[in-house]
Parts: C-alpha cells; structure tokens; sequence
C-alpha cells in the first residue's frame, strides 16, 4: 500500500506551495487516474514519488516504510519515450537492469520475456528510429517493466500519439495489467483515457493540492470502448469536465 | 550525369587548364605542372615516403592523440564542474584565436628542433575545437534522460557512461573532422620552422633550392594524408554514429 500522509512542497527558490498536506492512499493491485488540468502539479506527485525531488513536510509510506530507506520501490515511465537511439530495442529495455547491476544472463533472459509479453520479440534487434510512435512506448513500458518494482507511476504516456494508436494502447495496457498485477498510478489530463482504464479516479482541482477527489468508476473489467457510452458513465464524464474546468476558469 | 562525376569533370578541366598555363610559362620552378609534379614525387619516391611521410604522419597522429585527450579531458572537467568551466571558457576562446603559425617560433626557441615543438603546434591548433565540441555535446544530454537514469538508481558514473558519452559521440567525431585538416597543416607548418625531416621541411629546402615541382609533390602528399584522414573518421562516423541525427 502506499501512502502521502499530510505532504508538504515546494521547489526549490519558489514560494508557492505544490502540495499542501496532502494525504492519499493507494491499494497494492489498483489501477488509479490521477487526473487534473496541465500545470497542476500530477507530475509533481510522481517527482517526488521517483526520488527526483524531496518532500518538505509529512512522509510517503510504502507498506508502511518511508521511501527515503527504500530502493527500487517504483518505475516511472515518462511521457516521452525517451528511449536511447545508440540502443537496439533490446538493449533499452535491459537498461534498468544494466544500472541495477543485474548479472547478463539474467538480463538478457528477462528481457526476451519482458519483449514477449508486450508482443515486440521481434523488434529486439531493431533501432528505435525503425518504430512507430505506438511500439516505442511500448518498448518504453516493457523497460519500465523491467526496472523490477510493483508500482508502476505513468506519466500520460500516451498524450502524445495520435488518437487511434492511443486507443489501441489504451486497450493493450488494460490487458497488460490483468497480466502483470501490479499497482498503476497513470496520469492524464484526459477524462475519457481516466474513465476507460481506472478503479478509480483521484482528481486533482486545486492549486496548491490539499486533497483529491477520489471517484470510483462503476465498470466492470474487461472493459469496452462501447461501455462508455452508458447513460451514467457519460454522466461521470460531464461532471468530471465541469469539475476541472472550475479550476481552469478560477 | 551524377554529382560526383560533375566534380570529376571540373576537377580535369582545372587541372588541365593548369598543365596547358605552366607549358606556356615554361618555368617549372615558378609555375609547376600537374604533370610534373607527378614525375617529381616518383623521383623522389624514396626519401618522400620512407623519410618524409613517416615523419610527418607521426607529428599528426601524435598530435592529434594528444589533442585528443587533452581536448576530452578539459571537456569532461568542464562538464563535471562549473567552476572549471567559468575558469576554462574565457581561456580557451583566447587561445583558439592565437595564430599558431606565428608563435610556431616561439617553439622552436623553447624546444628547439624536437618533437615537442612540432606536437605543441598541432595540439594547439585541435585541441580547442576538440573540448568546445565534445564539451557542448555533454550539455546537450536531455535532462529528462539524466532523470530517467536517476530513478533507475544510477549515480553521476554510470549516467556518465550510459548516457553522456554517447550524447556526444556525434560532436567528438565532428570536432575530429574538422581538426584533421588543421593538424595536417600544423604539423607542416611545424616542419617548416623547425625540423631535420617531414613534408614541410622538404617543401622548405626544395623552395630554396627552386625545384617547385617537388614542393608541389609534397604539398600533394600532405592533402592526399589529409583526405585519408577524413574517410577514415567519415567511414567511423557512418558505421558507429548511426544515431547522430537523433540526439
């Protein structure tokens, strides 16, 4: 389980708060949308998640430990690929592995497994520069994979693919996930990609974050495109625009 | 017709144009034609390559070996820490502008006819290209890389190796492009005020002795080192850094 109890930030040289006492939890197994409008703060939660920035005030607890005593706790997939053009697909995806110190047999054997389950085996030879937008981030997903803990943070990985391929990866990540049982935390400011994938949604609306709003979307798994066309569901959907255009317009 | 053969073509009219002019003229050591130039450097084969070449071609490998690592060096301090950049930059610009052709003597006066006199002239007029290139190359690793890096665990080593080196790959093998040309001339340079042997002595003594047909020769051979050097890291640019325009 993981936990923000009362967290307080701010950057470095800023005065204007991020979060504020912010408190939330996660369950092991959840897939949760952190949802807000840009400039929020969402990718801030992760920074300081990932250990890139540190907290000022209160803690965050995984299993109750502090993450500060913790290594290799979460992998975080950013929202660019980012992967290593002087790398062969393969060679990316061993890369957490490679910084871990994870002995070569092992990587390479992981790895083969890892490209499997994403369906790219046959591409592990291949350059990024031979791949479609789509295959890169899911190379990107298999590396995040592979950096080896059960938290998964995703950064709107797919903000930037055009619409079809994202609802193709949209679908491929939910089956993903009945595969992998691990924990998601996927942020997003698109309200549909929250309701289509999530357990539930924690809505960010406030500026600096005191607390989220969290709503439970009522579908079942799997789920359809077409099941976002009920009645309530579409209700969700308008509420949820009307709550973060608030915060847009104040 | 393709490009190549249109420089072919007007590479054969220059030099026929030029073979034509110095027949007119009549007066080898003024005007020397392709052709007899051609018939200096097998005269002269023997003392050209066996004596010359070698000696030339070891002050630029040298050279340029030394270059290199200072270059790189400098580059990696300056990366690593900003108060060495703030204390190097303004430095560096200073000596880039420095004319090595005339402080060469300079060298000659302080090492008198060794090879640290010659070496000096062609780090000097490399080595600076060489650490602004590779130096640039490292600031350009994306930051969102770095961090990527950093919540894979890795520390400043293994970001360096993983990541930065092969960010500026590209530009280290462009700074050598750009260098190897300079070196060639350095070291001639180099050899011209003072040494016992190499192109550009040979091209001085052969100047004074009028024969101008052999300090074309010479000349020849040290464009000839110079477009060899060139393939050579092109064909390396080509076959390691297929990455180049991605970084």
């Amino acid at each position: 389980m993981l936990a923000f109890n009362h967290v307080d930030f701010t950057y470095p040289g800023d005065t204007e708060k991020i979060l504020d006492g912010l408190s939330f939890q996660v369950q092991d197994g959840e897939f949760i949308s952190i949802l807000g409008a840009s400039g929020g703060g969402k990718s801030t939660l992760f920074r300081l998640l990932n250990g890139l920035e540190t907290i000022q005030g209160g803690s965050i607890e995984i299993d109750g430990k502090n993450i500060r005593e913790l290594k290799h706790y979460c992998s975080y997939m950013p929202q660019k690929d980012l992967l290593f053009p002087w790398r062969t697909v393969e060679q990316n995806v061993m890369l957490p592995m490679e910084v871990a110190g994870v002995d070569k047999a092992k990587r390479k054997k992981d790895c083969g497994h890892m490209l499997r389950r994403v369906e790219l085996e046959e591409y592990a030879k291949k350059y990024p520069r031979d791949l479609s937008g789509g295959m890169r981030q899911r190379v990107s997903f298999a590396r995040t994979l592979c950096a080896g803990s059960n938290l998964l943070l995703l950064d709107e990985p797919f903000s930037a693919l055009d619409s079809i391929t994202r609802i193709n990866l949209q679908e491929w990540l939910l089956r993903q996930w009945g595969k992998f049982n691990r924990t998601v935390l996927f942020i997003t400011h698109d309200v549909e990609e929250a309701i289509f994938l999530s357990q539930k949604i924690y809505v960010i609306t406030e500026k600096p974050i005191r607390s989220v709003e969290q709503i439970e979307v009522p579908l079942p798994y799997p789920r359809t495109r077409d099941m976002l066309l009920q009645p309530e569901i579409m209700r969700l959907k308008e509420e949820l625009i009307h709550s973060l255009r608030q915060k847009v317009e104040a | 017709m393709k490009k190549n053969h249109v420089g072919l073509l007007s590479a054969l009219i220059v030099l026929v144009g030029w073979q034509v002019l110095s027949m007119a003229v009549n007066m080898t050591h003024i005007l020397p034609s392709p052709v007899s130039t051609l018939v200096r450097l097998w005269e002269l084969r023997e003392s050209l390559f066996l004596t010359h070449l070698p000696a030339t071609l070891e002050i630029i490998l040298l050279g340029m070996a030394l270059a290199i690592v200072v270059g790189l060096l400098l580059a990696i301090l300056m990366d690593m820490f900003p108060a060495v950049e703030a204390m190097l930059y303004p430095t560096l610009v200073v000596i880039q502008t420095i004319p090595v052709m005339c402080i060469s003597p300079l060298f000659v006066l302080w090492f008198g006819y060794s090879l640290w006199a010659r070496l000096l002239a062609v780090v000097l007029s490399t080595f600076f290209t060489i650490t602004i290139n590779t130096f640039d190359g490292l600031k350009n690793t994306k930051r969102e890389m770095q961090e990527l890096m950093r919540t894979y665990g890795a520390g400043r080593m293994k970001i360096f190796f993983k990541l930065k080196v092969p960010t500026a790959l590209p530009n280290f093998i462009t700074s050598l492009k750009i260098t190897l040309p300079w070196a060639v001339i350095g070291a001639a340079i180099a050899e011209w005020l003072g040494a016992s042997k190499g192109l550009g002595y040979f091209s001085k003594r052969m100047m004074t002795k009028l024969d101008g047909s052999a300090v074309f020769a010479s000349v020849l051979l040290l464009s000839i080192l110079a477009l060899i050097g060139l393939s050579l890291v092109k064909w390396i640019d080509r076959k390691w850094v297929v990455w180049r325009s991605e970084v």
